[in-house]
């Protein structure tokens, strides 16, 4: 546990939008920004935030699917953005994702066979005949039946893609996987289903595992540490059970009272929870971005954007009044 | 359960199993095939059917139907039913050529565009600019520029169908280009040629078959109206749009010289239009059964 | 309660036909909505759910639909047998719709204050300027600041959940009585969720209307729901007040459905789920056992030999299970079960 797996150093990713007209001019849109962040071997890292706070680009910047407009990522201590193609070819075994959607993550014109031995062909991992076994091992592994393999995804279900998603991610025996909602578009019981099977398969092969899901019980349930982030910010980091005793942040707070959970307490007729609207990610606000819907926010945190600081032992939060916060809810 | 089932399969054989699969599940688009193939089946069997479409006979100008011509003979005493079955050898070889064409250079400049960014947005303003002359325009301009022949109305009508494939195929690539399963190929070690034969053509491949039935209609019209210009093709060769170019003369004593081919030229386009309209239709994700095609 | 419900679902059944088969979408769904109440269909795709809504709607296709037996009385008034004019009064009238996804219920080339009044014109014979009036009131309603500029924006100009909020106005507009809600903030963050359920809670409670709630999300019903229906493969498993049927769970789906959630607490942490194996059944014959059986926990040979009729299983709660007892007994320990005893 001790040892580093993943760096971020001052990651960002900016997106030019409205441009590519002849008139219009483009605007700079930070879909991540300045994030640092250490993810240890063998540790579950959630990762939560609503729709457009940047999880999802910075799954997809450590996966290396993009790059990054600023800072560096590490991974196992190499910089392999700054590598030559083939040796970022040759370290991409060692991590995988997971997605969302079972169906579009997988070819719909592919069999199940032939989408799980693409890997094991891609990195010529043995002879044809190594692969046709490992294939079946692999599915197998994941809770599949032989004659699932000979099917096309549509002919499968939800539950049974994923399986597939997450064969094919575990097939080069990576050493990191990038779960990007890998629970939300499926139902209850086939939920657990997943979680179950990637509980299991990070306890026999070790992984190290990023899990990102806006169901704050799902992370919860699963994570070591959690990060939030807001307008492509990580505003607080936590170990889990501090973070879902009560975050330090607000936002951490407004994301934990608002989350509909199936206990009495949580019944609050008639009072809403959640205050305002999330700001444009085009024309955020000035200083802490969550200013604006903020109860406890003050001139300070107009002028000053509040960096990642230490709050208590391994807790670190982006708010200038933590403490305070703590203190007034006490 | 064996090897073969691992390895990538062809391109080919898969496309062949996943056509008959479609076939079986749509029956008008097999219907309209089934047409087509027939009407093929007549150009390519031409010399069998009918008598020499060439034959001139001054002394059997403009007769009307008999038992030795079935649909009479034209103002030079040609049978006008060998010259019909024959035409149908012009318009059918003008019209899949210039479809095939139009798809195997449409779809390798689409990518291009649909991948390079710069290159890309060069590659769209060409485009642009070629889809602000009118096509038929275009290719009577190409054709005069070129020397007489079937192949030269061929190239002259697929150079204007070009900017419509490419672009379809672009929106198309940068459609592919945002899915899951693109990002999940990346992610698995799946770069260069084997990505876009893979996972990119495949999966634009329904609409590039829709719009490429669209191409063979309209170079179908083309031809016609080129032939009817006497442009590109010499009169000698039989054609539907020639023929109604010569019919033009006798057109108030003897209509049905301008109906026969018209009729035939309506019937083939309409049945290209109806397969690629199905088409569309049976390959539209939303309509159809997710996955097949 | 001694006034007579405002909706009563008589032995509902459903059976889509195809060139394939049939298929028994709903089997004898019978069930009622009191004036006021929200009442709340839980259960996984392809349950029923949303096809009991489209039928009270009348919104499904004619052809290869047909109901073999049942009632659906609003206001005392058979809508199966009702025509087709009568619907459409009905129909965003004294019923109002929220789906999924907002954007389909909007034309993209009209304002949104355009769109709500000309609903309010059509089910209420208004001037325009009338009606106009009355859009800006709505979205006051649902709380969308600067209401009066916000009628001018066109449905791509809003956020996720403005665009809720427009469609619950859109709904609401000419005073429905019942209000039916198709998963209305699945799509939605949480924060936007907890504001649109508050919401539609708030609401109801000014105007007094009722509230179908359909979810596949035991949370939001536990946030707002007064009563529970839980359906599976078409049947209603059980039912009743929120507080009984979460306290008491008498049914082994809902036990099920229960015992598959994360559960928050260190003892909880990283610990194997329930699975509930297996799949839905095959719907294209009629089951005449328990359609649950093959995947309960609970499950006995009687449970794979006759129908469980829904029986009483508390004060107002009714459960389709002749394990009901053993099924309580088990959950006594399950953490939300003992949050709500």
């Amino acid at each position: 546990m001790s040892e580093i797996h993943v760096a971020l150093e001052g990651v960002g990713k900016t997106y030019h939008v409205g441009g590519g007209g002849m008139f219009a001019k483009a605007r700079p849109l930070y879909a991540v920004d300045d994030v640092n962040l250490t993810v240890m071997r063998g540790e579950t890292l959630g990762l939560v935030g609503e729709s457009g706070c940047g999880k999802s680009t910075l799954s997809r910047l450590i996966m290396h699917l993009e790059r990054p407009s600023t800072g560096r990522i590490a991974f196992e201590g190499t910089d392999l953005n700054a590598v030559p193609a083939n040796a970022l070819h040759a370290a991409r075994q060692k991590f995988q994702m997971v997605f969302q959607d079972p169906y579009a993550s997988l070819n719909a014109r592919m069999t199940a066979r032939r989408i799980l031995a693409e890997a094991l062909i891609n990195y010529r991992v043995g002879s044809r005949a190594a692969i046709a076994a490992r294939v079946e091992e692999i599915a197998a592994v994941c809770g599949l039946q032989p004659y699932h393999l000979d099917k096309y995804p549509h002919e499968l279900s939800g539950g049974q893609c994923q399986r597939i998603g997450l064969a094919r991610a575990i097939a080069l025996e990576p050493t990191l996987i990038v779960a990007d909602e890998p629970v939300s578009a499926l139902d209850v019981s086939i939920q657990a289903q997943i979680i179950n099977l990637i509980l299991d398969l990070q306890r026999q092969m070790g992984l190290t595992l990023i899990f990102v899901s806006h169901d704050l019980s799902v992370v919860a349930h699963i994570a070591d540490r959690v990060a939030v982030m807001y307008l492509g910010r990580i505003i607080e980091l936590a170990p889990v059970f501090d973070l879902f005793a009560g975050g330090a942040h607000p936002y951490t707070q407004m994301l934990l009272a608002a989350a509909p959970r199936p206990v009495p307490s949580a019944r609050r007729r008639g009072q809403a929870v959640a205050a305002g609207e999330l700001p444009s990610p085009l024309d955020p606000p000035s200083g802490c971005h969550f200013r604006p819907r903020c109860p406890f926010a003050r001139e300070r945190c107009t002028r000053e954007r509040p960096a990642l600081r230490p709050y208590r032992d391994g807790h670190t939060v982006a708010c200038h009044f933590a403490e305070d916060i703590a203190a007034e809810r006490t | 359960m064996s090897e073969i089932a691992v390895a990538p399969r062809p391109l080919l054989v898969d496309l062949l199993a996943l056509a008959l699969r479609f076939l079986r599940a749509h029956r008008e688009v097999s219907v309209m095939l089934a047409l087509i193939a027939l009407m093929a089946l007549v150009g390519i069997l031409a010399p069998l059917l009918a008598p020499d479409p060439a034959a001139i006979n001054p002394a059997n100008r403009l007769k009307p139907p008999s038992a030795e011509h079935w649909l009479g003979t034209d103002h030079l005493g040609r049978d006008v039913y060998a010259r019909l079955v024959f035409g149908t050898r012009t318009s059918m070889s003008v019209g899949f050529s210039v479809a095939a064409a139009t798809t195997l250079i449409g779809v390798v400049i689409g990518l291009y565009a649909g991948f390079a960014r710069r290159g890309g947005a060069i590659v769209m303003r060409i485009n642009d600019a070629m889809m602000s002359i009118p096509a038929v325009l275009l290719a009577i301009a190409l054709a005069s520029l070129m020397s007489q022949g079937l192949t030269a109305v061929i190239v002259a009508i697929t150079i204007p169908e070009i900017p419509r494939m490419v672009r379809v195929v672009r929106a198309l690539v940068l459609g592919v280009r945002q899915q899951p399963y693109i990002a999940a190929a990346v992610s698995i070690g799946t770069r260069g040629v084997p990505l876009v034969m893979r996972h990119v053509i495949p999966n634009t491949l329904g609409p590039v078959l829709v719009q490429a039935t669209y191409a063979c209609a309209s170079a179908i019209i083309a031809s016609a109206v080129l032939a009817f210009l006497g442009v590109g093709t010499s009169p000698d060769v039989p054609s539907w749009g020639g023929m109604m170019a010569d019919a033009r003369r006798q057109f108030r004593l003897h209509p049905d010289l301008m109906l026969y081919p018209g009729l035939a030229l309506s019937a083939l386009v309409l049945i290209v239009n109806i397969l690629g309209d199905r088409l569309s239709d049976a390959m539209d994700p939303r309509k159809a059964r997710r996955g097949i095609l | 309660m001694s006034a007579p419900p405002l909706l009563k679902v008589e032995n509902l059944s459903l059976r889509f036909t195809g060139k394939t088969g049939s298929l028994h979408a709903l089997s004898d769904v019978s069930f009622h909505v009191e004036k006021g109440e929200i009442l709340s269909f839980v259960g996984e795709s392809g349950c029923g759910k949303s096809v009991t809504a489209m039928s009270i709607l009348r919104l499904l296709p004619r052809s290869g639909v047909s109901y073999p037996t049942g009632r659906i009385l609003f206001d005392g008034a058979d809508l199966r047998t009702a025509s087709e004019r009568q619907m459409q009064r009905i129909r965003g009238g004294r019923i109002g719709m929220i789906f999924q996804d907002p954007m389909t219920s909007f034309t993209p080339v009209h304002t949104v204050g355009m769109q709500i009044a000309e609903t309010v014109a059509q089910h209420r014979g208004v001037s325009h300027g009338q009606a106009l009036k009355r859009a800006r009131q709505m979205l006051d309603l649902v709380r969308i600041p600067d209401a009066a500029r916000r009628l001018g924006a066109y449905p791509h100009e809003l956020s996720g959940g403005m665009r809720q909020r427009v469609m619950i106005a859109m709904a609401l507009a000419c005073d429905p009585e019942l209000l039916i809600a198709d998963e209305p903030t699945t799509a939605l963050d949480v924060t936007v969720q907890a504001e649109i359920l508050a919401l539609i809670d708030d609401l109801r409670r000014e105007l007094g209307m009722s509230v179908i709630l359909i979810t596949h999300d035991l949370g939001v019903v536990a946030q707002v729901a007064d009563r529970v229906m839980v359906m599976y493969a078409g049947r209603i498993v059980e039912e009743g007040c929120i507080e009984d049927v979460l306290a008491r769970p008498s049914h082994g789906y809902t036990a099920g459905l229960l015992t598959a959630l994360p559960l928050p607490g260190p003892h909880n942490h990283r610990t194997r789920l329930a699975e509930i194996p297996g799949a839905v059944p095959r719907l294209d014959r009629e089951i005449d056992a328990c359609v649950y059986a093959e995947r309960c926990a609970f499950a006995e040979a009687r449970c794979r030999s006759g129908l469980p009729s829904l029986a009483p299983a508390g004060a107002s709660h009714r459960a389709a299970c002749v394990r009901a007892d053993a099924v309580a007994a088990a959950m006594a320990g399950n953490d939300i079960v003992r949050a709500w005893a």
